[in-house]
């Protein structure tokens, strides 16, 4: 079905429509939601959370056409609400889970993946995940994140930056 | 740039409980909303018993002080076959046809009561102590000319009640079952009694799922009228 009607029933209180929709994007929602949060509990919280926002506010949505991209941004907005709280909690553990977290995973195919998710700021990634990910133009990203268009050309450049720099050091191991 | 960041994000792996996940959320959503919805059909449905309740006529017009007066008679008169009738509803009737002259214009008003009138007549021979009719003990000939009078009368109280009229939102088809199922709620009501919503667990078993069916066909109806 065509997501226009699919929207648009589901803006009548269809769940049925809503779910068929949403599930299009869910793997997307995930892999957004991990970049911020970087791990999987956390980020299935976010899918679930996502999911249960943007029924709710579907209403709200104007233009069919934007709905990935308003998904992206409530991923967004509920990723930094989350990292905003756990900020507040203290992690007993922190060691151990880097421990077993690392254990099973290739770190050479990870390395790129754990460079974006580790190096970058949240704001950075926000940045990054719309333009390269989602396709963004500057100006769409500034509108998205409300952002100033000279922010977000600057948190674009300094992004990238930190990236090509890491990226050096890398080389300069292998 | 472009490919290499979607080829690094595909590596994260997508967990088999994602489904379900999206799932949960959606549901919690719905049931929320659902809360919502359920009150407006309770409150609507209340309305329209309120004015099903007071659609007793007599034939004495006394003079009127209040527009209800114009259908009744008075109150008392109105006490003597309707025994369940108060002040407090009948100044709320009033309050209502007050509302209907406003908002629809004097033809259509005049309209309105006009088959307020078609009721009356089964009403005080067929209503119950509350103004219910049980429809199942009507004869076949008057129930025709009731049921082509809410045919005519529906679409002035989706007015009343702020809605888009349910004979345009719905196909012919879809608004004869909408009919029924007016007719079945009340049926039921009167049957048990009430003047409110009524609990599915007091209905005998034989026309339990007849009502359930009723009853989802108008909160099918209502999300309609809300949604358009």
């Amino acid at each position: 079905m065509k997501l226009e009607r699919l929207v648009k029933k589901a803006q009548k209180g269809n769940d049925k429509a809503y779910l068929m929709l949403f599930q299009q994007y869910e793997a997307d929602i995930y892999r957004m939601a991990y970049v911020y949060v970087k791990n999987k509990e956390d980020a299935l919280d976010l899918v679930q959370e996502v999911a249960y926002q943007s029924f709710k506010k579907i209403g709200t949505l104007k233009k069919p056409e934007y709905f990935k991209t308003w998904l992206m941004k409530i991923t967004i907005n509920c990723a930094l609400n989350l990292i905003n709280q756990n900020k507040k909690v203290i992690p007993l553990n922190s060691d151990f889970e880097v421990l077993t977290g690392s254990e099973d995973e290739d770190i050479a195919l990870t390395l790129s993946l754990q460079m974006l998710i580790d190096t970058l700021k949240e704001d950075e990634k926000s940045v990054i995940l719309l333009k390269y990910y989602d396709n963004r133009t500057l100006k769409e990203i500034s509108e998205i994140l409300d952002i100033p268009l000279g922010t977000a050309k600057s948190v674009l450049y300094r992004a990238l930056g930190k990236l090509r720099q890491n990226l050096k050091e890398v080389g300069n191991y292998g | 740039m472009d490919n290499q960041l979607k080829q690094e994000l595909s590596k994260i792996e997508i967990p088999a409980e994602i489904h379900e996940r999206s799932k949960l959320g959606i549901h919690k959503a719905k049931s929320e909303m659902g809360g919502k919805l359920n009150h407006f059909v309770k409150k609507r449905l209340a309305m329209a018993v309120v004015a099903a309740c007071l659609m007793i006529p007599t034939g004495a017009f006394a003079y009127q002080a209040l527009l209800a007066d114009d259908l009744y008679g008075s109150f008392d008169n109105l006490k003597k076959h309707v025994v369940n009738v108060t002040m407090e509803s009948y100044l709320l009737f009033n309050a209502k046809l007050d509302q209907a002259k406003g908002d629809l214009g004097k033809e259509e008003f005049e309209q309105f009561k006009d088959l307020l009138n078609v009721f009356t007549s089964a009403k005080l021979e067929y209503g119950s102590k509350n103004g219910n009719i049980d429809y199942s003990q009507v004869p076949a000939e008057p129930l025709e000319k009731i049921k082509a009078a809410l045919y005519e009368i529906q679409p002035y109280f989706d007015k009343l009640n702020g809605l888009p009229s349910s004979k345009e939102v719905l196909t012919a088809e879809e608004y004869d079952q909408y009919i029924q199922a007016l007719m079945t709620y009340e049926t039921t009501m009167a049957q048990l009694g009430i003047t409110g919503a009524p609990d599915v667990s007091s209905i005998p078993a034989e026309s339990q799922e007849a009502f359930i069916k009723a009853q989802e066909y108008l909160n099918y109806v209502n999300e309609k009228q809300i949604g358009n």
